[in-house]
């Protein structure tokens, strides 16, 4: 026994020391990937070919039914909740038709699921209609999430950000003669560091760069 | 499966002219700190293979398996599989009733976790474990064991601290 003892200790002090695929899930883990729980955090992205976008959380409000924190982004509002087991973003979609803004889907849908990992997966969707003006206008809706990796960002900035692809697919119809379904379709790739949420968003037409982050108190 | 073979080994070896203990072990995992925020308490169970060296102290090999799932009963899942050396030093190894006693251990962990169809990279990280114990008999040559670990797992970055209850059965085996 004692003959064994010590390779075996020998064996695993080595395997200690040398390590053998490490890397820093408990980090990952531990790491809030959209700190959007903190009123006053404000995220400032250049947008390539010129400009900036400024995003920030001003208050805790109430929508739908539930408490939120409401998050100014450009000139719009997003409202949204955070919590340990996942992130909710109030989907409001709506379509212009006669010169009226008609509301189509409004629901709070899971944005991510905590934790995130490489593969991840969701897809979220809707089918519903509103009658306007005496015409229906039937709404369809897909959004799949999809996490490509565990990358550093592309300004190299970021490490062991999670490489989030998005495909948001909708369509709107309105049902009266002269008009065909009009189809929109996304795709982003969303890049997520740990403590700092979005830092890059790349999508057909346009491409954000975080260049600073404040956290809020 | 490296691994595997090397407890194997020390087992087979450690029969041949040894009084050993045969133990297995369950408990319940409580996450301490930030990494354990979207986890519910873990469960774990493990066996191991001690030399009885004095009748208090005994120190062997085992292997012991966790698993961890999501709070909100969604789809998350961490697993730790910890191949380790313990050791324990008991104060009244002949106390039928009240034998108390430390453990300690050291070795590697395998963590991996998944969530919705998707694995991070599975890390090998080395860990500590430190505990009390409160021993007693059961009869029929067997003891039962009950008490507190507290392990952490040395990751890169940040640690994955755990708080364990622990339950266990043993049994002596003079060969």
């Amino acid at each position: 026994m004692r003959r064994l003892a010590v390779p075996v200790v020998s064996v695993l002090i080595l395997l200690a020391v040398t390590g053998c695929g490490r890397n820093p899930l408990f980090f990952r883990m531990g790491a809030d990937y959209y700190p959007i729980n903190t009123i006053g955090s404000q995220w400032e992205y250049s947008i390539e070919g010129g400009g900036t976008l400024i995003v920030s959380v001003i208050d805790q409000t109430e929508r739908g039914e539930r408490a939120c924190y409401r998050v100014l982004s450009g000139a719009d509002y997003t409202y949204w909740i955070a919590s340990d087991d996942c992130l909710e973003f109030y989907e409001d979609h709506r379509v212009m038709f006669n010169g009226y803004e008609v509301p189509l889907y409004q629901a709070w849908v899971t944005w991510l699921d905590w934790p995130l990992t490489a593969g991840y997966s969701r897809t979220d969707s809707a089918s519903t209609f509103a009658v306007s003006q005496g015409v229906t206008i039937s709404h369809d809706w897909i959004r799949t999430s999809i996490v490509l990796g565990i990358e550093t960002s592309p300004d190299g900035v970021w490490e062991q950000c999670y490489h989030l692809r998005q495909n948001e697919s909708t369509i709107n119809w309105i049902r009266a003669a002269g008009f065909e379904p009009e189809t929109t379709i996304v795709q982003r790739d969303i890049w997520l560091a740990p403590d700092v949420g979005l830092v890059a968003r790349v999508t057909a037409d346009s491409s954000l760069t975080l260049v600073e982050y404040q956290q809020g108190n | 499966m490296k691994w595997v073979m090397i407890l194997a080994c020390s087992a087979a070896a450690a029969c041949t002219a040894i009084d050993i203990d045969l133990a297995a072990e369950t408990g319940l995992l409580y996450p301490t700190g930030q990494w354990g925020k979207s986890l519910n308490t873990g469960v774990d169970a493990g066996l191991f293979a001690s030399w009885i060296v004095t009748p208090s102290f005994k120190a062997g090999l085992g292997l012991s398996l966790s698993v961890f799932g999501s709070s909100d009963q969604g789809a998350a899942s961490l697993t730790f599989l910890k191949p380790q050396l313990k050791a324990g030093y008991y104060l009244r190894p002949w106390g039928r009733v009240f034998n108390p006693g430390v453990v300690c251990a050291f070795g590697l962990s395998r963590s991996s976790l998944s969530n919705s169809g998707g694995t991070d990279p599975a890390t090998w990280d080395p860990f500590w474990m430190i505990g009390l114990r409160w021993n007693f008999a059961l009869g029929g040559g067997f003891r039962g064991e009950i008490g507190g670990d507290y392990s952490s797992i040395i990751a890169e970055t940040e640690s994955g601290d755990v708080f364990t209850l622990r339950f266990g059965i043993a049994r002596e085996v003079a060969l």
